[in-house]
């Protein structure tokens, strides 16, 4: 919501920089989130001129030949445009004045020059040539107040303050809501003001002291009697109205296109423009209707009926859900209620006779209707949020001060409604009152607030305090109607709030607090999943963080079919991207080729992801969709990138291999490998982890055709993925000490012949059968040995705890594992 | 037996004064090859051995072994000072060429500084928790006193999910605060807990906005805990992750969750406030909802978005680099 200061300055007097009022403003929740300089680049060659003659160009029958006074010559400058006339007041930019020029949408210096042939000693702009306003139809015509001579700068320059009001205070999205809350903070602050003008609020609703009020004669009120205003549902809470005739319509007069303006609203037409100006100036939506659109002389407000199609003033046909507010004109839906009027009763050029609406809603109504149509406007806005019901007449009041002083001719009111079904919901908004005590203050704050303190604040943001009861120790009780503009204080801790803000939360105290005796225990698995990244990073992995969504490609190509139905979003930023990921591939793969793609130089390539997945089972703890956590490694290319220390070697399955089983390993985890019949991610070369007889885990490397449906150009992947979550909860084993012995060990190599399809695995578990074998390990696979043939050696460590062994010791031993093996998997020592 | 003392006494002489005018290692080695090597000339001496009788292998044995080790501390002395010799004046080292390529790899910047913002929580007493990202519609707002159909909603753009099986009204968690409600309604107080996480709002990405992204939120509850000490926390808190001369300030915001509800700002190096988090005193209805008596239980709890944190703390300018995944932006983060 933008507000210029001029205007605020209109309500009040006060000697600091507005910038010291934005940060005070800010401070106290009401956040200036900018402060627009507005013409702040209007140099002093651009000042009031006034047309005094008007000649055609002689070379150009576009062109006029204009005199403009410039209160010191009449100088002669030629123009373009259609709405010139003798009289206007304009802005002339005189040779030297820095402009924007729109259509090379750059400033540039404006120069004495010819055009066609006559000299121009200037140029008078357009509101887009001052970057006034987008108009560029033609010259920006200006105030006839204005002096002639006076520089642009000094007259139209402005401080804009830009507000981000919180949805809280529907309050402050007004003139006279951001005047009450600066009169408080200047109270509190102790800084000098004074109030030029009081708003005029009087909200009562005797109808008779009303009309006086109101300034309305109650004679000649013929429509009251032909013209009838019915509320007919509940979510309508009051509906207040005025006919006027003999109104002209036209533009309106430059202050109020002004005001508009720098508030970010379009002028459109003197009654619009009034309605939306007070709008800005209250906070009431108001809206206006041609009185003799509505054939039916009745006004009513109700809920649509199904399949009603509706044309707003936007142009916009919409089809009106059942349960929005409509006016009606009985029969047809003549605005939307809150949201926006309808184009059957538009006001237009030949309007005379209006019916002037300020009314209020329910604000649940309003927003239900405006998000399921998407259609915000600056009254939903305001009215969604709460606009209180005491505003409808006040506002009716201001809208006929600002008609009768602009209108040509003089107005005639012809009836005045007010109506509304429930009286009690507005008394009660004048009626509501609360607590306030000094010790849920202290409780809540943690500081004291004394008796005059606290009843200054209060009074100075419009709480009336009915009742003060002192108790001892110098505790109080406080009773206090609140404002009827907020709807906002429902608890004594809204009411806390009030004093601590408006003290400023940087002036109260700070104190730290005690440790708890004992507290919530920890998360283990969040501590372990740190660790992982430490042992990734210190592998050579670098760490991506993906969005867990994915296209319908990427998630059928990852994505086992008999896993159950996918998590599909309803609204996702990306249409494409609606499925939640059930394993962490697709963003790896797209990872690793994006930057291979990019970084052609790089020959090692490791990336992991350690992130959730979304599994459409759902857990017993919170009744959710169970989310795991999962560990994904992606490795391609070369161990490590060439230099001059190393003859890079290719990455192979048992560097992946290595790195899984070392992160096992630290997680203390017992696991083995098992065959993967998975051929569909996988190529042959891969593997299943298992660990407590489940599956935590895959490795292996990727199938080409998975690479191709997912647009990678880079071959040879390897990738692992553990679920973590079902492995964290199986690392409970603690590892046992072993004993070492302190006789000598001896090292045998046993190279052994063995079928090409028989597992190292399974000969090592024979080996390490043997009481003596205390490591083991694999030093040479030979493949070409033979067909259906492969050698591997195997070097043994042999230890005993009770003696140092001697050869015959281990030959026996040795021998026994030949016989073993040779018996379960005919396996024999290869002849060399 | 003359003959052979002599002509080991001979050899020791000839060794010593050869060893003298040795300055290259290569010298040394064939030096040490020559006399104490396995074909050198001490053990040639010592071959000689099954012709003597036992007298004289005693002597000359014991002879033998004496030049044996003088020829050997000798050759000790000579390598070291040698040694020493290279370490100083031998030719040009390049210490500045690369090193083997043993590539470190990385933590992602947005995990870096959530496991620094966790840490120094947990300094200051606080447990870490996490809590599920499919979350129930219950939780990420009517619990925390965001009705249906209000304004306040409009804080939280929302990603809403497609009914799961039989469990509806799932969303996206655009916060990490649903999170205080269960470990409210799961904990008796003393609370004092963080819970990072990823959030995820229904918004388009620019410069200082992402539609996927980190929180931690932060709830304190007891029984006496009060304004003054949230202040207190919190400024600790930005002390230890951006500096002792940290300074912090409080403005008034709303969150629909807190009463009275604020801001913290930051001013750290530029001389500029720079917003930090959102935060408040738990609100007396969100107290209610999960069971506490807001008349005993008060407390405090806070939010502030990690990349948001770690754009300030390592002067990153464009929230998009966080999950561009780009090599040269992850490698950074070592």
């Amino acid at each position: 919501m933008k507000i210029p200061v001029s205007w605020i300055k209109e309500y009040i007097e006060y000697n600091i920089s507005n910038e010291k009022i934005a940060e005070l403003l800010t401070m106290s929740g009401t956040e200036v989130s900018d402060i627009i300089k507005f013409g702040n680049e209007w140099d002093s060659n651009i000042i009031i001129g006034e047309i005094k003659k008007i000649d055609k160009h002689p070379n150009a029958d576009r062109l006029s030949l204009v005199d403009v006074d410039n209160s010191q010559n009449i100088v002669k400058v030629v123009c373009g445009a259609p709405n010139i006339q003798v009289g206007q007041k304009i802005a002339l930019a005189q040779p030297g004045a820095k402009l924007y020029n729109p259509y090379e949408k750059k400033i540039s210096v404006l120069k004495k020059s010819k055009i066609r042939g006559v000299e121009s000693n200037g140029m008078i702009c357009s509101a887009l040539e001052l970057n006034y306003y987008d108009d560029h139809e033609g010259i920006l015509v200006l105030d006839p107040n204005f002096q002639t001579g006076d520089s642009l700068h000094s007259l139209l320059s402005d401080d804009i303050f830009d507000f981000e009001i919180t949805p809280n205070r529907a309050d402050c999205l007004s003139v006279i809501g951001i005047i009450r809350e600066i009169t408080s903070i200047l109270d509190a602050q102790k800084i000098d003001h004074k109030i030029i003008k009081y708003p005029d609020l009087f909200p009562m609703s005797k109808k008779n002291h009303l009309y006086k009020w109101l300034g309305i004669p109650e004679t000649n009120l013929i429509e009251e009697e032909n013209f009838k205003v019915k509320i007919s549902d509940n979510d309508c809470n009051r509906y207040s109205g005025v006919s006027i005739d003999s109104i002209n319509i036209n533009e309106s007069p430059f202050w109020i296109k002004d005001k508009l303006i720098k508030s970010g609203l379009r002028p459109i037409s003197n009654i619009v423009d009034i309605t939306n100006f007070v709008m800005l100036e209250f906070g009431q939506p108001m809206h206006a209707f041609d009185l003799s659109k509505i054939k039916t002389n009745k006004i009513e407000i109700k809920k649509s009926s199904k399949k009603q199609s509706f044309l707003g003033l936007d142009k916009e046909n919409r089809e009106l859900g059942n349960d929005m507010l409509t006016i009606t004109d009985g029969n047809n839906a003549i605005g939307l209620a809150g949201v926006i009027g309808g184009q059957n009763s538009e006001i237009d050029k030949n309007t005379t006779n209006i019916f002037l609406e300020s009314a209020s809603f329910n604000m649940a109504n309003i927003r239900k209707t405006s998000k399921n149509l998407n259609l915000s406007t600056d009254a939903s806005y305001r009215f969604e949020r709460g606009v209180a019901n005491q505003f409808t007449v006040p506002a009716i009041k201001r809208a006929i001060e600002l008609i009768k002083k602009t209108n040509e001719k003089e107005i005639e009111i012809k009836g005045f409604w007010d109506v509304s079904n429930n009286s009690k919901v507005i008394e009660k908004e004048l009626k509501n009152s609360k607590l306030f005590t000094s010790e849920r203050y202290k409780k809540i704050i943690g500081e004291n607030i004394t008796l005059s303190k606290a009843k200054s604040i209060f009074q100075s943001l419009g709480f009336a305090i009915s009742k003060v009861t002192k108790k001892k120790n110098n505790e109080y009780k406080l009773e206090l109607t609140i404002p009827f503009w907020r709807n906002d204080i429902e608890l004594e801790d809204d009411l806390i709030e009030e004093i601590a803000r408006i003290i400023g939360y940087d002036n109260l105290s700070s104190t730290p607090m005690l440790y708890p005796e004992n507290n919530v225990p920890l998360d283990n698995n969040i501590q372990a999943r740190n660790d992982l990244r430490s042992e990734m990073k210190s592998m050579g992995y670098l760490e991506v963080i993906n969005y867990p969504v994915l296209n319908d490609a990427q998630y059928n190509s990852t994505t086992n079919e008999n896993i159950g139905d996918p998590i599909e979003l309803q609204n996702p930023t990306n249409q494409k991207n609606k499925f939640m990921r059930r394993n962490l591939r697709a963003g790896l793969i797209d990872n690793l080729s994006t930057n291979a793609k990019k970084y052609s130089d790089i020959e090692s390539w490791k990336f992991y992801e350690l992130g959730r997945t979304y599994s459409s089972e759902i857990s017993s703890e919170f009744k959710l969709p169970v989310q795991n956590y999962s560990l994904g490694i992606i490795t391609s290319g070369n161990y490590e990138n060439k230099n001059w220390t190393n003859d890079p070697s290719k990455l192979n399955f048992y560097t992946l291999k290595g790195h899984v089983e070392r992160l096992l390993h630290n997680l203390r985890i017992t696991f083995n490998f098992s065959l993967n019949e998975d051929k569909d991610f996988y190529t042959n070369k891969s593997a299943n982890i298992i660990s407590n007889n489940i599956v935590v885990g895959s490795i292996g490397f990727i199938n080409e055709k998975k690479l191709i449906e997912l647009n990678s150009k880079i071959k040879d992947v390897l990738y692992a993925e553990l679920n973590l979550d079902n492995l964290l909860n199986n690392n409970n084993q603690i590892k046992k000490y072993q004993k070492t012995s302190s006789y000598p060990h001896a090292i045998r190599d046993l190279s052994l012949r063995v079928n090409k399809n028989v597992l190292s695995d399974q000969i090592s578990d024979i080996i390490k059968q043997n009481p003596l074998v205390t490591d083991l390990n694999v030093i040479d696979v030979y493949n070409d040995l033979e067909p259906g043939n492969k050698s591997i050696t195997f070097r043994i460590t042999y230890q005993s705890f009770n003696e140092t062994l001697n050869n015959e010791k281990i030959d026996e031993s040795q021998n026994k594992i030949l016989k073993k093996l040779k018996k379960q998997l005919n396996i024999e020592l290869r002849k060399i | 037996m003359n003959k052979n003392k002599i002509y080991l006494e001979n050899l020791q002489r000839e060794a010593s004064s050869s060893i003298k005018n040795i300055s290259s290692k290569e010298e040394i080695e064939n030096w040490r090859i020559d006399y104490l090597g396995r074909k050198g000339k001490i053990s040639d001496f010592f071959q000689t051995f099954k012709d003597l009788n036992s007298k004289e292998k005693n002597e000359l044995g014991s002879l033998a072994n004496n030049i044996k080790n003088t020829l050997e501390k000798l050759y000790e002395e000579k390598s070291q000072s040698l040694n020493e010799q290279n370490n100083v004046t031998n030719e040009f080292f390049d210490f500045t060429l690369p090193s083997m390529p043993i590539s470190s790899g990385s933590i992602h910047p947005t995990n870096q500084m959530m496991q620094e913002i966790c840490a120094a929580f947990n300094k200051l007493g606080f447990n870490i928790f996490e809590g599920p990202e499919i979350e129930s519609e219950t939780y990420a707002f009517d619990k925390l006193n965001i009705p249906t159909n209000h304004p306040a909603r409009d804080i939280w753009d929302t990603i809403y999910v497609k009914d799961v099986k039989e469990i509806k009204s799932l969303v996206l968690r655009p916060h990490t605060s649903p999170m205080q409600i269960r470990i409210m309604e799961n904990n008796k107080p003393p609370i004092r807990v963080v819970i990072p996480g990823k959030c995820y709002r229904y918004e388009a990405t620019d410069n200082t906005h992402e539609w996927h992204f980190h929180q931690i939120e932060g709830l304190v509850i007891d029984k006496n805990i009060n304004f003054s000490n949230m202040k207190s926390t919190l400024f600790e808190f930005a002390r230890i992750i951006f500096g002792e001369d940290t300074k912090a300030r409080f403005r008034c915001d709303f969150f629909p969750f807190v009463e009275p509800g604020a801001e913290m700002s930051i001013n750290f190096k530029q001389n500029e406030w720079l917003e930090l988090m959102g935060a408040g005193m738990v609100h007396p209805k969100v107290l209610l909802n999960v069971g506490l008596d807001p008349e005993i239980y008060s407390g405090f709890a806070f939010g502030l978005g990690i990349e948001r944190a770690a754009m300030i703390k390592y002067g990153i300018e464009n929230i998009r680099d966080f999950y561009a995944n780009d090599y040269q932006f992850l490698k950074q983060f070592k």
